[in-house]
């Protein structure tokens, strides 16, 4: 039976694949913006006062993220290093300019809530960094990639935060506050005082949340890096064992002959 | 060059693309961004008039030009009953802008006033509500409206741009004879503010003379003339830099006599002998009142430090000359500061008023709080400037303007 061979080309493509999937799932846990690198702390801090408002402040930064990244590679290699980060501010602040004119036509509620943090999205570092260290490097499909990943990174953060400060500010998680989605409810709702702490509202609340968040992440990293570490033991440890049976072998197959 | 040119036509391309762009989303998104602001406007309406018909309304926009008050609507009830009036007005500073309205029932007693929109910093509104600077306002008569003093300490200049729309909407309320004259002579006058003097001149009121945004235009300064056995009240009329701009009438029935010389002195105001010429019915009080204003309108000399001081009025202890008024602008902390220096013809300090001031309320008490001091100096260098060491900058501004007033004094008189 003939060996099947596997076709360079597929090989090639199915790792790069792998690769995107990796790029666009990195955002969540492995390099989350907020948690890990700690990028974007202020939005994350002033506007996760409810679930609704940080999946929304959420939406506006993946599409500046996502809309910027595309200019930005598509004219990599005409912008001279002397101007790049000026142009890059120029690109970001149109679309953020963009995503608050929309938001005050379309989604009222949702601006009036975020306030000045719309126009602050244009010194988000998440958006700069990312703009300078991937997307004037790669071609558009990677930064699409790359820009949507973190993207969702960063919008989970902000639901994670808002999702905690919520619950346990007012025992509720509303929906349709922000949102025109004609419906207004909340999906759970404990109407007791242990969950009515207004701490959480405010911005002491905001702190502690997001400390207890980084201790988690960082807890998964750690533990993520000591598994890392184990298996990298154990892997040198049978190589070592497999050296040492194989020499073992040739001395008696010497001593034989 | 060509690495230049290339970066400028980058540049420019990126500039011109962004600015495409944002123009386009501008003009999708313009007509529905006006209709959430109408309708937000709207909701504001609906808590002062719970019963309104905000399909029954009249809009009497035409009404209000050249007023910090935009508009005025008159509201009615599903049935068609009139409600009342709704006063819209808006004002900017250097915080920014504020939207108000004032709703006031059939009879101009205040409903409610409250902000549509703002951009000040929220912390200075809150504050204020907190106090109850928006509640004390409810059922005053709107023409007679007065403010909660203790409400707005430390928010003094949104409640002065809030303060400003509010007498707009009050002199549309009570129309104002007097200020309809004071615009005959400077029509820059939107709205005025009295002024309490403390010492005798020929004038015994004090106004002072606001634009539109609020800015000083100018003073007007009215006395009695005692004009063939009857007083009228007269107001010499001069711009921020007490440039003469005219006379103020401020009595519908002025007879012809008088009115033609208060013309003839207008147009021949550097010499009152040219006037007693012209003015055939010049009396004794005339000649009074048309002596202070020659004083009043001497060109003012510009002293280093100082914006502009001038001589503007005589102190009189009955008809004997005892003294002069001079005021000063100078740059304070947050603005332009006016400060008037009485001053004894023996050269000692009488008295020393801030006409008008933009400081922060907090800080600037602790020099207003020690303006007497100046009483009785002959010489300002005596004056103790470690009584504001909290507001220095406000302190030395008025200082600046008592020692330029006293120097211009000596210097004068000394001739």
């Amino acid at each position: 039976m003939a060996e099947k061979t596997i076709p360079k080309k597929t090989i090639k493509s199915k790792k790069k694949e792998l690769g995107q999937l990796a790029t666009l799932t990195k955002g969540f846990i492995r390099e989350n913006p907020v948690f890990v690198y700690l990028l974007g702390l202020c939005p994350a801090l002033a506007v996760t006062r409810t679930l609704e408002t940080g999946f929304g402040m959420g939406l506006l930064v993946i599409f500046v993220l996502v809309m910027s990244n595309i200019v930005v590679s598509l004219i990599r290699n005409f912008i001279p290093t002397e101007v790049k980060i000026p142009s890059y501010i120029v690109i970001i602040s149109t679309f953020v300019t963009i995503v608050g004119l929309v938001t005050e036509a379309y989604l009222e509620a949702l601006h009036a809530s975020l306030g000045i943090f719309i126009p602050l999205i244009v010194v988000n570092c998440l958006i700069l960094a990312r703009a300078e260290s991937f997307a004037s490097k790669n071609k558009v499909f990677s930064s699409v990639v790359d820009g949507l990943g973190m993207g969702l990174g960063f919008t989970f953060a902000l639901m994670l935060i808002g999702l905690t400060r919520e619950f346990l500010a007012t025992g509720a998680i509303a929906y349709g506050e922000y949102f025109p989605i004609g419906v207004k409810g909340s999906l759970i709702n404990f109407d007791t005082y242990v969950f009515k702490m207004g701490v959480f509202d405010g911005p002491a609340g905001g702190f502690i949340v997001i400390g207890l968040w980084l201790a988690v992440f960082s807890a998964i990293q750690l533990h993520r890096q000591n598994k890392a570490e184990i298996a990298k033991q154990k892997m040198i440890e049978e190589k070592k064992r497999i050296a040492l049976e194989r020499k073992r072998m040739k001395e008696s197959a010497g001593e034989q002959a | 060059m060509l690495d230049k040119l290339k970066i400028a036509a980058v540049l420019l391309i990126i500039g011109t693309m962004s600015g495409l762009m944002i123009w386009g989303t501008h003009t999708v998104t313009r007509d529905r961004i006006e209709e959430n602001r109408i309708r937000k406007q709207y909701e504001t309406f609906v808590v002062i008039f719970p019963d309104m018909d905000v399909s029954i309304i009249d809009d009497h926009r035409d009404e209000v030009e050249h007023s910090l008050i935009t508009e005025i609507i008159t509201v009615y009830d599903r049935v068609g009953q009139k409600l009342g009036y709704l006063y819209i007005g808006s004002g900017t500073n250097t915080r920014g802008y504020i939207d108000l309205v004032i709703g006031v029932d059939t009879n101009f007693k205040v409903i409610k006033i409250t902000t549509s929109s703002f951009s000040q910093s929220p912390g200075y509104l809150e504050g204020m509500r907190d106090a109850g600077y928006f509640e004390y306002f409810s059922d005053q008569a709107l023409s007679e409206l007065d403010y909660k003093a203790d409400a707005y300490s430390g928010s003094t200049q949104t409640h002065d741009l809030i303060k400003a729309i509010i007498e707009s909407a009050k002199l549309l309320v009570a129309g104002d004879p007097v200020l309809e004259a004071l615009k005959d002579a400077h029509p820059d006058v939107e709205r005025y503010e009295h002024f309490t003097r403390h010492f005798e001149t020929g004038f015994d009121e004090e106004l002072i003379l606001y634009d539109a945004q609020s800015v000083i235009v100018g003073f007007a300064f009215v006395g009695d003339i005692d004009h063939q056995g009857t007083e009228y009240r007269v107001a010499v009329v001069t711009d921020a830099d007490d440039v003469f701009k005219g006379f103020a009438a401020l009595e519908d029935d002025v007879p012809a006599s008088l009115t033609t010389a208060l013309e003839a002195f207008a147009g021949h105001v550097d010499t009152v002998l040219e006037a007693i010429e012209l003015g055939e019915d010049l009396d004794a009080a005339l000649e009074t009142f048309f002596l202070n204003a020659q004083q009043l309108v001497e060109t003012s000399e510009r002293i280093i430090g100082v914006s502009r001081l001038s001589r503007f009025s005589g102190i009189y202890d009955g008809d004997d000359l005892i003294g002069y008024v001079y005021r000063g602008s100078i740059r304070g902390h947050n603005g332009q500061l006016y400060v008037d220096v009485a001053i004894g013809l023996d050269d000692v300090i009488d008295v020393v008023e801030i006409v008008h001031h933009v400081e922060s309320s907090g800080y600037f008490k602790d020099v207003t709080d020690h303006l007497d001091d100046y009483m009785g100096l002959d010489d300002p260098e005596d004056y103790d400037t470690d009584v504001y060491t909290g507001s220095t900058v406000s302190g030395d501004a008025v200082y600046n303007v008592v020692k330029a007033a006293h120097d211009y004094h000596t210097e004068r008189n000394g001739d």
